[in-house]
Order: C-alpha cells, then sequence, then structure tokens
C-alpha cells in the first residue's frame, strides 16, 4: 500500500509538472500568435503552421498531462481514505482537470480546422486552461484574501506563459521569417509583449511574494522565502540577458544581431525553464507566513556558513548507523516523526546522526576540492598559454571514483554487503550506474576540449548537463515542516544551483554565439570562474 | 549515509540525468541543439516537434521530486503528545489552508491497535476538521488525520495522546 501511494504520489508530481509545462508553451504560442505573428498573411503561412503545429501537441501533452494527473490523485485519495468514485468525482482537482482537459482538446480542434482569419477564437480555451491552473494553486486555498490572491495568481501565470512560453515560438518564427527585415519586426514586436509580461508578472510577483513571505526574516529563515529569493535572482539572470539583447539591438554590428538574439533566446529558454521548475517547486512548501516557529535567524546561517577548513578526515564505516532505511523506519513506527505532515507514502524524516553528518561534509570538501581544481584548469586552459591544462575533464575521474567508493559505505568495497548482492538494490544500482555516466562525461568532454571532437553538437552536452544539475538541485522534494536542517540545507544548495546554471548557459553562450559577438570573450571567462566558486562553496560545505 | 529525505532527493537527480545523458546522444535532440536557426537539416515540422520535445525532456523528466501544495497542521486537540481526560474527547484540527472536509478523513487509532473512523462535523470553519471521540477507556490512542486541501492536494499525519480517567 505504501509502495503503491509513493509510485502515484510520484506520478502525480510528475504530471503535475508536465501539465505546468505545456500550459505555458500552449498558452505562450497562442499569444505569440495573436500579438507577434498578428495576421494571416500567405507568406507567412510557414510560420502559422509550424507556430500551430507546436501549439497542437502542447495541447495534445497538456490534454493528455491533465487526465493522468486526476488518474493518479483520484487513486491516491481511493486508496488511501477508501473514497468512493462519487465522492472523488466532485473535488475541486477534478473540475480543475476537466476544465483544463476540454480546453486542451479544444485547442487541438481550433489548430488543426483550416483557417483564413486570425486566431481570436483561441484565446477563449487559453483562458481556461490558465483558469485550471490558478485553481489547483496556493490562491484557492487561502483563508484571507483569496479573490485578489487568485487574480494576482492568474495575471503571474498569465504573464510567465506570454514571456516565457512564448520564446521557443520566437525562435521558431524567426527561422521561417521571409525576410531577415520582419524577423525584426517580430523580435521588436515579441520585446513589446515581453515587456509588459515581465513588468506584470514583477507586480503579481511582488504582491503574492509580500502575502505569502510576509517579512524579510521569512526570506531567508525558510525554505519558501529561500526559494522565492533564488526565483527573483534568476528572474534578474534574464532580465539581463534581455537587456544585453537590448544592447545588441542598439549597438550590436548588424551582420550578427539576428544569430545573436536566436542564442540569447536559447539561453533565455533554459533559463525560463529553471524559473518554471523553481516555481514549481515553491508549490511544495506551505507559504512562509504559515510558518511561524522554528525559522532559521541569521546567527544561525552565520554560524553555520562562515569559513572554517575544510574536514579531511572520515568517521569510519563503523561509526554509521547499520542501515539507515530500518533506522529511518523504526524512528517512524516509535511514533517520533509524526508530528510532522506528511504527503501518503512518505515516511518522515529521521535527523542524521554526528557521524553521518561528518561523512557527508568529507564527501562534499573533496568533491570541492576536485571541482574547484577543474575550475582553475579550465580558466588557466582558457587563457591559452597552458596546453596541458585543457584535460582538466579528467578529474571527473577521480570524482566517478570518489563516488562509486563513499556513496553507499554499507556495500562493497567499504560494507559488509556483497557487490553483486548490492546489485539487486535500485538505489546502489543507481549511484554504481552515475559513476560509470561521471566516467563516460569524461571522455566525452576531454575529448572535447582537446580538439578530438570538434562537432557543434556534441560540445554542447557539458553546458545542458551542467544547466540541467544547477535546475534539479532547486527541485529536490522539501521538507513539510520548518525544518531548521532543511532550510539550512536549502540554504547551502542555493548558491550551488545558480552557479551551475550561469556556469551552464555561459558556456552554452560562448559555443554558441557568432564570433564577432565581443560577449563571447567576457563569458569564455565566466563559465571555468563559476565552476571553480562551486568548488569553494562544495567546500565550506557544513551539516552541523 | 544518508538521511531517506536526502536519498529520494538523490534518487530524484539520477533519472533526470541518464534521461537527459541518453537524449543528447539521439538524433532529433542533438539536431535541436545544434541547427537552432542555422540551414534546414531537419524538416520543419520536425524541428518544431523538437523544440516541444526540448522542453518536455527537461521539464517533464526532470521535475521529479518537488510534491504539490499541502496544508500543515497548525493546532489540534487534543495536542500533541497530550494527557486529556476521558471518555469523551471532542476532536479539532486547524490547518493552513481551506480544507475539503467531505473529502479528508479522521482515524482513531485505539490502545489495542483498532482503528475507528470518526464522523467529521460539517459546520465548521474552512480551515478546520471536527469530530467527537466518545467512550474512550485510559490508554495511548493516536489519532490519524488525511486532508484533501481546496487546491487538490493531500497531506496526512498522526497526532499520539493519551486518554486518562475524568
Amino acid at each position: 500500500m505504501a509502495r503503491l501511494l509513493q509510485v502515484f504520489g510520484f506520478l502525480s508530481v510528475l504530471f503535475r509538472g508536465a501539465t505546468l509545462t505545456f500550459q505555458s508553451l500552449a498558452v505562450g504560442g497562442i499569444v505569440f500568435l495573436i500579438f507577434v505573428v498578428r495576421c494571416a498573411k500567405e507568406d507567412l503561412v510557414a510560420i502559422q503552421e509550424a507556430c500551430l503545429r507546436s501549439i497542437r501537441r502542447s495541447a495534445i501533452v497538456l490534454a493528455v498531462m491533465q487526465i493522468s494527473y486526476v488518474l493518479a490523485n483520484s487513486l491516491i485519495l481511493r486508496r488511501s481514505a477508501d473514497m468512493s468514485l462519487r465522492e472523488i468525482a466532485g473535488a475541486n482537482f477534478v473540475l480543475a482537470g476537466a476544465i483544463g482537459f476540454v480546453a486542451a482538446l479544444n485547442v487541438i480542434a481550433l489548430t488543426t480546422a483550416r483557417r483564413s482569419s486570425g486566431y481570436t477564437d483561441l484565446l477563449l480555451p487559453a483562458v481556461a486552461i490558465m483558469a485550471s491552473s490558478v485553481m489547483t494553486s496556493h490562491s484557492v486555498a487561502r483563508l484571507d484574501y483569496r479573490v485578489p490572491l487568485v487574480a494576482f495568481t492568474a495575471l503571474h501565470q498569465a504573464a510567465t506563459a506570454s514571456w516565457l512560453g512564448g520564446l521557443p515560438y520566437l525562435l521558431i518564427a524567426i527561422r521561417r521569417a521571409p525576410t531577415p527585415d520582419f524577423a525584426r519586426q517580430l523580435c521588436a514586436r515579441f520585446s513589446q509583449l515581453a515587456l509588459a509580461s515581465v513588468a506584470m508578472l514583477a507586480s503579481a510577483g511582488l504582491v503574492l511574494g509580500f502575502a505569502y513571505v510576509g517579512s524579510f526574516k521569512a526570506v531567508y529563515g525558510t525554505s519558501y522565502g529561500a526559494m522565492v529569493a533564488t526565483k527573483v535572482l534568476l528572474f534578474g539572470l534574464l532580465l539581463f540577458l534581455g537587456a544585453l539583447n537590448f544592447q545588441l539591438v542598439r549597438r550590436g554590428p548588424a551582420s550578427s544581431i539576428l544569430a545573436s538574439l536566436k542564442r540569447f533566446g536559447e539561453a533565455e529558454i533554459g533559463i525560463g525553464i529553471t524559473v518554471i521548475l523553481t516555481a514549481a517547486s515553491l508549490t511544495s512548501l506551505p507559504p512562509a507566513v504559515d510558518l511561524t516557529h522554528d525559522r532559521v535567524s541569521g546567527q544561525e546561517i552565520f554560524a553555520r556558513m562562515s569559513p572554517r577548513s575544510p574536514r579531511f578526515a572520515s568517521p569510519s564505516v563503523q561509526e554509521l548507523p547499520e542501515d539507515a532505511y530500518a533506522a529511518q523506519k523504526k524512528a517512524f513506527e516509535s511514533g517520533s516523526l509524526s508530528t510532522e505532515s506528511y504527503v501518503p507514502g512518505q515516511t518522515g524524516t529521521r535527523p542524521n546522526t554526528p557521524a553521518e553528518k561528518a561523512w557527508s561534509e568529507y564527501n562534499h570538501h573533496w568533491a570541492g576540492i576536485v571541482v574547484l581544481s577543474m575550475g582553475l584548469m579550465a580558466l588557466v586552459a582558457q587563457a591559452g598559454k597552458v596546453s596541458w591544462a585543457h584535460n582538466w575533464p579528467l578529474a571527473f575521474l577521480g570524482l566517478s571514483a570518489f563516488l562509486f567508493l563513499r556513496s553507499d559505505p554499507e556495500t562493497w568495497p567499504l560494507g559488509p554487503v556483497g557487490f553483486w548482492a548490492t546489485l539487486a538494490d535500485p538505489e546502489v544500482l543507481l549511484h554504481r550506474f552515475f559513476a560509470v555516466l561521471v566516467i563516460a562525461l569524461a571522455a566525452f568532454e576531454w575529448r572535447v576540449q582537446t580538439g578530438r571532437v570538434v562537432s557543434g553538437r556534441a560540445r554542447l552536452v557539458f553546458p545542458v548537463l551542467i544547466a540541467v544539475s544547477g535546475a534539479l538541485l532547486l527541485t529536490h522534494s522539501h521538507s513539510l515542516g520548518n525544518l531548521k536542517e532543511e532550510v539550512l540545507a536549502e540554504l547551502s544548495h542555493i548558491p550551488l544551483a545558480i552557479l551551475a546554471v550561469t556556469a551552464g548557459w555561459s558556456r552554452w553562450l560562448e559555443l554558441r554565439l557568432p564570433p564577432e559577438n565581443q560577449t563571447r570573450n567576457v563569458l569564455a571567462r565566466l563559465w571555468p570562474l563559476c565552476i571553480a566558486l562551486i568548488g569553494v562553496v562544495l567546500l565550506n560545505y557544513r551539516e552541523m | 549515509m544518508l538521511s531517506l529525505q536526502r536519498r529520494s532527493n538523490e534518487l530524484a537527480i539520477y533519472p533526470g540525468f541518464c534521461i537527459i545523458f541518453f537524449s543528447g546522444r539521439r538524433p532529433a535532440f542533438t539536431e535541436l541543439f545544434a541547427n537552432l536557426g542555422e540551414e534546414e537539416i531537419m524538416p520543419p515540422g520536425r524541428r518544431s516537434l523538437c523544440a516541444i520535445i526540448l522542453s518536455a525532456a527537461v521539464v517533464a523528466f526532470l521535475i521529479v521530486a518537488p510534491a504539490v501544495a499541502h496544508a500543515i497542521l497548525l493546532e489540534s486537540n487534543p495536542p500533541l503528545k497530550s494527557a486529556v481526560s476521558g471518555p469523551d474527547v471532542p476532536i479539532k484540527l486547524r490547518f493552513n489552508v481551506r480544507i475539503d472536509a467531505l473529502r479528508s478523513r479522521l482515524t482513531l487509532i485505539h490502545p489495542d491497535g483498532s482503528a475507528q473512523a470518526l464522523e467529521i462535523n460539517k459546520q465548521t470553519p474552512a480551515d478546520t476538521l471536527s469530530a467527537e471521540a466518545t467512550g474512550l477507556a485510559p490508554g495511548t490512542y493516536r489519532l490519524r488525520w488525511q486532508v484533501l486541501a481546496s487546491d487538490g492536494h493531500i497531506t496526512r499525519g498522526e497526532i499520539p495522546f493519551t486518554v486518562t480517567p475524568s
């Protein structure tokens, strides 16, 4: 039963995330068609068809995700509360899912039909899609100021869809623009739309931030506040890219304006998706205003984060609990963890023992040394004066060996559990698999850095993986309570995530921008610097 | 060695990593990265599909760990690990958000391990669940609650308490 709930709980999260993404893509495409492409002229057929196709495909996936989300949630309710189908059918999330599903079908039908006039008829289902999403947001469940909060959430989500959801369509349209002049027109129109959207989402975000975070102390004292601050930082990064675009259009060399705009657009899409992931992560947390106890104070953060010498002595395997899972289960069954709220399938949390914390710190600090060396060597390699520095990706091999040895101390070669027996444990198997993947990444990037691989696409794997790792760090699961350790862990992971996202997308832009764009030179120094800084942050990682 | 919470975070990361890694080797995925805005290698339709796949891959496969908004218990009667006098114990739980009381459940676990479903009162504030537990013998009880918040998300928890003779 618990395992089944865990599976369906996991699936419902997956479907929810996909729903948020595809609704942004579907609605963003519709807004793009209506406000940027505007009219259905003969020479724009290729752009319109490509946009309609993408909107239709987004709507198809959205419809499937809506249904899947409702089914998974219904199954959880049925299994965990023994509820009848009739009872479940009246729930708010079922109604919201049904509205979203019907609206998505409507979009599919309207984008399939041949048309000669405008696209304003797509606005109605777009509004319905947004409404279905708002119906399952924080705002609907609030006790005070419910109506204004619902209105601001709707504005915030609509602006996000128009801007971030519209960006892929801008790239699609630029590629198919009949003339460079028209491509510039599209950029100018999208720029206006983006400016209006940014203003709207920032204003609505400010109001929502004030309502859900409440005070400056909650910004650093709670996970929710810290995640909101991260979202604001990433938003700032997007605005910075927008400013670079603006600068480029005004002063850049005419020959490379469009090519550069496309590349910045790609990075904006990537960072935009990271912002959506951060927003999705926020919805897993109760608003900071509701968690008034056990907040982390400024002094506690200072005590935890102030620089100390790294830990280079590890506790022995014998000092660690024999089986973390068994210890966790025991604590839960004894009732010592039952004070927390938790989701079906979850089993609460057990505080790590001092030995476990020391083990983890030791791991982070050695990883920090490896990553710092990689960043510094990459920086030297970028300067082009030391040829052997290009071999920096080989340091990944050390990281892989370290991961293999230290990730599962209860198993071979450190622990009593034999090598073959560990392969039956999916978690250990994944760790082993990951160690192999890191070796593959080392070999891959080493070939790129030493000039053995010159293909454009192969070179992009490394920046994508770095950026994706950063996004993942922002989307991991959170405790429902205001556990201080969870908040402090969150605060130590956020700088890593932001640095990884910056490193990934600056490397991407370095590789993708046309050679005449001078920003490339700055970016070529920026990403190794970010990697080195990740190493520094890891070296100061603390759990106690 | 990590706590289960941290382990589940880690587990969340690896599948996403693997999927992206291998997707990166598929032609459709790499073409998308390599040729955005350059000469036509893929037909336009396929490119659009790839644009969608890109977003899907990054978000649908990578949002693996975050859950959705959940109700948290702000206060309860009986309070957590408290002693209350029996045999009748009024039960009241207050949450941080609106609760769908019709689709929420309260179950009392008796000292002998048997479970009793409690009838939830209909006339309560939107953020509160209340019920009456009657005829309780002295002993240790656990009140299990499961709520559906108005935003569609399910949370559960447990409140251990002791009933003393009146």
